[in-house]
């Protein structure tokens, strides 16, 4: 497994990251971990809370590599987002002692001694100049309890980070890079390279739209795609994965392995993390991996399939 | 402040007029199911500064938001910026007077002093359906579009099915708010920047979105009239509205104004 560093931490990271959420089934996920520690992956990402931390916790209890891990896990914000939302000042949503007690919480409840890296979970430019988050990130990485701390970007909205990456303020960014939002490759990407901000890519796979079982999913109520690919979406979405079929090459498992690799192209790319919770499917995933970066053809054909940026 | 409607058919949109006073408006946007009521207004050949106006219309796309200025000092600074110093001073202080007249309507809906802004560029994002959100308790906004061909376009509440509208606006709204930037930085064609989203200009042309229960089901502001409608805050809904994209090349100048409390 190839390393990339992580921004300005001074740390190593995985290409391929381990992304862990709340209510899978806790044995899977600590074998799954367990075999990703063993092919030579160190970074798991997790939502802040409570339950996600509880996740991982359970799974790292039953293993014993993971004194090494890197976690990389989102503030959560006081205030839910729900856009279009009037501006939210960062200090209601993000107040220093907020983030405090969410970093010791979860040093805590992973038993560990530092985050790699902790990012907001959402990001308005506005908050660059407003509240106390920067501040109190800056003492927590002072005191060795983050590695480094950064951002994560709502979908699509790549330059709301612009500016904040050029003011050298963080030391990672996440945000969606994928086939079909190529966004980042634009300005931030490019940016975050000449400043050595570290990129954490998520949703490589647009929310599991890029894999072959896309087609025949059926999301529960409860799971936020039920609502989110609603039947003009997913229409949409699965004709546009149809037409990338024939990029794929022989090698290759299918648009999977294809739309992982281009999501891993982008030189300032630290890691890209997929919420894999079967082994079967993380082993997919490092194989394709291991073929490297995509082919520069490759990559200038799926300029003409990106839509949503 | 000119009084006389003279814009015909209201559409189905409840009128209410200026001499009743904001009294009368706040009880009609309070028991209103779609939250939005119509200000008749005379047509903007018939008003005294359509010269002004019109002239303000040939220049690039803009933007202003008042802020703490009167109108009559936020209109000087646009107008000397482009139309040259002193141009049309006896129409701009016409002209300001009816907003500040407007504003004060507005304003006693929530006993709160009201914002202002104006802009004369077409946002495409506009054409989507959405609620204007505050975090006050109680807000309204005021419309008053000068010089389009179509009004505003409400539907009610619960012609949205609001799980998809939400799955749609996480998707949309960055992309929507980028495109509408793009559009006012560099006046390109919308339908140049979304050549790549097919399906979603459509939409935004037709106003036939996907989250929408009845795609036919909505009203139509009478084009020129002013109009107020709730925003949505903690404790009220707000309106579900767009703008029709029949206004894409005429977007004419616009005049928005916010009244929000906590208070009221």
């Amino acid at each position: 497994m190839r390393l990339r560093p992580l921004g300005r931490t001074g740390l190593s990271v995985s290409e391929l990251s381990l992304h862990v959420s709340a209510g899978e089934d806790p044995h899977e996920t600590a074998a799954t971990i367990a075999l990703a520690l063993e092919r030579g992956m160190n970074a798991v990402t997790i939502a802040g809370d409570a339950a996600a931390a509880d996740q991982l916790a359970s799974a790292l209890a039953q293993g014993s590599r993971h004194r090494d891990l890197l976690v990389i896990a989102r503030a959560s914000s006081l205030v839910p987002f729900d856009l279009p939302s009037p501006h939210v000042p960062a200090g209601r949503a993000y107040p220093g002692r907020h983030l405090r007690a969410e970093v010791e919480s979860l040093l805590s409840r992973l038993g560990v001694e530092r985050l790699a890296l902790l990012q907001l979970h959402a990001w308005c430019s506005e908050w660059l100049g407003e509240g106390d988050w920067l501040e109190t990130l800056g003492e927590l990485r002072d005191e060795g309890k983050i590695a480094g701390f950064g951002v994560s970007l709502f979908d699509h909205d790549v330059d709301a980070a612009l500016e904040l990456v050029a003011g050298g303020a963080i030391d990672a960014v996440q945000l969606m890079y994928n086939v079909f939002d190529q966004g980042a490759a634009a300005s931030l990407l490019p940016l975050c390279g000449a400043h050595r901000v570290g990129v954490v890519v998520r949703s490589p796979l647009y929310y599991g739209a890029l894999t072959p079982a896309f087609d025949h999913a059926a999301f529960a109520d409860d799971d936020w795609r039920h609502s989110y690919f609603f039947d003009e979406h997913r229409r949409e979405t699965m004709a546009r994965v149809g037409r990338l079929t024939p990029l794929v090459a022989p090698h290759e498992r299918s648009v999977t392995d294809m739309a992982l690799r281009f999501s891993l192209s982008h030189p300032a790319v630290s890691t890209v993390a997929v919420g894999t919770h079967r082994r079967v499917h993380l082993e997919a995933n490092l194989r394709a991996l291991e073929m490297g970066p995509l082919e520069t053809g490759r990559r200038a054909a799926l300029e003409q399939h990106k839509w949503l940026c | 402040m000119d009084k006389a409607a003279g814009n015909g058919p209201t559409s189905g949109i409840e009128p209410v007029s200026f001499d009743a006073g904001p009294e009368a408006a706040r009880h009609l946007l309070d028991r209103s199911e779609i939250g939005a009521v119509e200000l008749p207004r005379p047509p903007l050949d018939e008003l005294p500064y359509r010269a002004l106006v019109h002239a303000l219309l040939t220049r690039p796309g803009f933007k202003l938001d008042f802020n703490r200025l009167d109108p009559d000092a936020a209109l000087a600074l646009v107008c000397d910026q482009l139309l040259g110093p002193g141009a049309f001073a006896g129409a701009r202080a016409r002209f300001a007077e009816d907003i500040a007249a407007l504003a004060a309507f507005a304003g006693g809906l929530v006993g709160a002093r009201a914002s202002v802004s104006i802009r004369s560029y077409f946002a495409p994002g506009d054409t989507v359906w959405h609620v204007d959100r505050v975090h006050e308790a109680h807000a309204f906004r005021l419309l008053w579009p000068l010089g389009r061909p179509a009004g505003m376009r409400v539907t009610s509440a619960d012609n949205v099915d609001a799980p998809a509208y939400r799955g749609f606006m996480r998707r949309e709204f960055p992309l929507l708010c980028h495109l509408d930037t793009r559009v006012l930085r560099t006046g390109a064609a919308v339908e140049a920047l979304w050549l790549h989203r097919p399906a979603q200009l459509a939409a935004m042309i037709s106003g036939r979105f996907p989250f929408l229960l009845e795609p036919d089901r909505e009203w139509a502001v009478a084009p020129g009239a002013a109009s107020i409608h709730r925003v949505q805050t903690p404790v009220q809904p707000g309106a579900w509205h767009r703008s029709s994209w029949e206004n894409r090349r005429s977007p004419g100048l616009q005049i928005v104004i916010t009244a929000a409390s906590d208070s009221a």
